[in-house]
């Protein structure tokens, strides 16, 4: 799924502040991965931004969002999508079914943010049947056991959370650190969100690409027309 | 120690928590083992929080529901409630892991009191995550807390805000702040192994209960009787008993009807709050909003092990109305000059409401006093 150094994936949640929108907002992001998010009405791991993105968005069923894929692929929209929800989202609507839509849907990928490796196992396993990349999130607290554990798990690429904190939070920088144990244990590629918002914020990193969520989300608030959004990704793209 | 009961419970975190859970489990398993920890805590249970509670043959109110009831006085637990208990088991815990800040949720308050209550008696700052409806019911509550010294942090999401919010809010300041703080959440709901640690400190309710009443009846009760809420009070009480020939009954909010908080009765399983239990949630698995008169009550989800004692009917889940806890409310303070809490309250209601016969005997966890509900009730009476 990674193809080049500094991959650019764009999260949004889908519905904020409905589907349309979201649309619009998808086909303005020229980025190279496109992070589509079910809204969730608790969702822990996120931050004031998302919360109420997630908020706005309670109305927008998995079914519009499936809706919105379908649309995007018979439109020639040929980027890789990686789906986001939380567990629940999953759980309710019974994994096998919901690993099988993902398929049905092109869809490469799936983040649960509050599923850690403990608890993934069936979720995993049905997302490799079906040849989807189960993404597995590690942060600066992630111990050496558990690196060297989800390393030996992960396919696609890890996702890095660049602090100890919430989506759209930045707050120190322990990332080095963990970015080389990471290294040292396997050559999956290694993806930093949580916080970004500059080119400084992933500047002299080795990484092979980064993630942009919140700061999505209050950039097209600010400016629907969205054309501060495309400055934002040129921006991004040419660090 | 297994993160399971059943197939409930587990451990739904963000990655970034996962190793604090852990560090929590190994530290909490290390305490169990030690004699000086447990000391400690009985020391504090008893000089400090007034333990043993009593267990009281309510007279006036066995007259009403047509057999004997025993109330298990947890209101009469120094804070008000049973929260007192865990509490104190939790911040000498989180003394002992070196930790240097205290963070907890609050519905009805009673947990966010007892723990700036400890947090002044360890001397360990306190943060308090609160709903802004539950501040608004609760501001007794409120004035206790930031007088021992805590600070409310009042919790809205497009303007509303009870328990379940300020959870979401507590994990997440824990989420961010992991290194320093303990998260000492009040029931025995959320991820592992908080399920186990909440329901052994709580546990204290029922062998008390069990020797008192062997003491005062010379037999086991046929029936206990408890809130559920996310289920402590119900979980410490039941838990003694849970290999005996009692039956145990867990009683949750009904609220309007429509609009409850009766998570085992009406809700569906699912993954909430870090577990997998019992949940109110819409067809897509969308969380929703639980209602209850009583604040601690008003909880879309259940701890993990209520869950599973529901589910091989080992208790029996049921719900009484707002309109129903509040003539229990007036009913237990007119006949025994005792004034329950309204999550008590519930309790006593579905006593009164209960086919009994005449020799039964009946022990109900009086889990907290309706002191702050007062104003709350006011208008209602």
């Amino acid at each position: 799924m990674i193809t080049k150094k500094n991959t650019f994936m764009a999260h949004v949640y889908a519905g904020d502040p409905d589907i349309t929108f979201t649309e619009t907002v998808i086909r303005a992001l020229d980025v190279d991965i496109l992070e589509l998010g079910i809204p969730f009405s608790d969702p822990i791991a996120d931050g004031p931004v998302f919360q109420h993105a997630c908020q706005r968005a309670l109305q927008t069923t998995p079914d519009d969002v499936f809706a919105l894929v379908q649309k995007l692929r018979k439109t020639k929209y040929t980027k890789p999508i990686v789906l986001t929800t939380y567990y629940n989202i999953i759980f309710r609507a019974g994994i096998e079914r919901f690993v099988a839509r993902l398929a049905e849907h092109r869809i490469q990928g799936l983040i649960v943010p509050d599923l850690p490796m403990e608890e993934a196992a069936e979720l995993a396993d049905a997302c490799n049947q079906k040849s989807i990349h189960y993404i597995y999130l590690i942060t600066p607290t992630t111990t050496d056991t558990r690196i060297k554990a989800i390393t030996a798990k992960a396919t696609g690429f890890i996702y890095l959370v660049s602090t100890t904190g919430v989506t759209g939070t930045s707050k120190g920088h322990e990332v080095t650190t963990v970015l080389k144990k990471i290294r040292a244990c396997s050559t999956i590629p290694v993806l930093l969100g949580f916080g970004i918002s500059k080119p400084e914020d992933i500047r002299g990193l080795d990484i092979d690409g980064f993630i942009v969520g919140s700061h999505i989300c209050k950039v097209y608030q600010k400016d629907p027309s969205l054309q501060k959004l495309q400055e934002f990704v040129t921006l991004m793209k040419a660090r | 120690m297994d993160s399971r009961f059943g197939t409930f419970g587990g451990t739904f975190v963000p990655e970034t928590l996962m190793p604090s859970v852990q560090e929590l489990t190994a530290a909490y398993e290390e305490a169990q083992q030690d004699p000086t920890f447990q000391e400690e805590l009985a020391q504090a249970l008893k000089e400090y929080a007034g333990r043993p509670t009593n267990l009281y043959h309510a007279t006036n109110f066995s007259k009403k529901v047509g057999c004997k009831v025993y109330l298990k006085r947890e209101d009469m637990l120094h804070g008000g409630a049973h929260k007192t208990n865990n509490v104190l088991g939790q911040a000498l815990l989180a003394k002992r892991m070196g930790k240097t800040r205290i963070i907890a949720e609050t519905g009805a308050g009673q947990h966010g009191v007892a723990t700036a209550m400890a947090g002044a008696l360890f001397n360990i700052p306190v943060d308090v995550y609160m709903g802004i409806e539950d501040i608004e019911r609760q501001k007794i509550n409120v004035l206790r807390m930031e007088l021992c010294g805590a600070k409310v942090h009042p919790v809205a999401v497009q303007g509303k805000g009870t328990l379940k919010d300020a959870i979401s809010d507590a994990l997440r300041d824990w989420t961010t702040n992991v290194e320093d703080t303990y998260y000492l959440l009040g029931s025995v709901a959320g991820p592992h192994p908080y399920p186990t640690i909440v329901r052994d400190f709580q546990k204290v309710i029922g062998q008390e209960t069990k020797q008192q009443i062997l003491e005062q009846e010379g037999k086991l009760p046929d029936y206990v009787i408890a809130c559920v809420g996310g289920g402590s009070n119900a979980i410490g009480i039941f838990h003694e008993f849970l290999d005996d020939d009692v039956r145990l009954i867990g009683v949750e909010a009904g609220g309007t009807g429509e609009k409850h908080g009766a998570t085992l009765s009406k809700g569906a399983e699912g993954i909430f709050d870090g577990m997998h239990s019992f949940v109110l949630q819409d067809k897509h698995g969308q969380i929703q909003e639980a209602h209850s008169i009583s604040a601690g009550l008003d909880y879309p989800g259940v701890g993990p092990e209520h869950a599973h004692l529901h589910k091989k009917q080992r208790a029996t889940y049921v719900s009484v109305t707002d309109d129903e806890a509040l003539a229990a409310f007036t009913l237990l303070a007119e006949c025994e000059g005792i004034i329950p809490a309204l999550e008590s309250a519930h309790a006593i209601a579905y006593a009164t409401k209960m086919d009994v016969k005449e020799d039964d005997v009946l022990v109900i966890n009086l889990s907290g006093r309706g002191d702050k509900d007062m104003f709350h009730v006011e208008g209602l009476l």
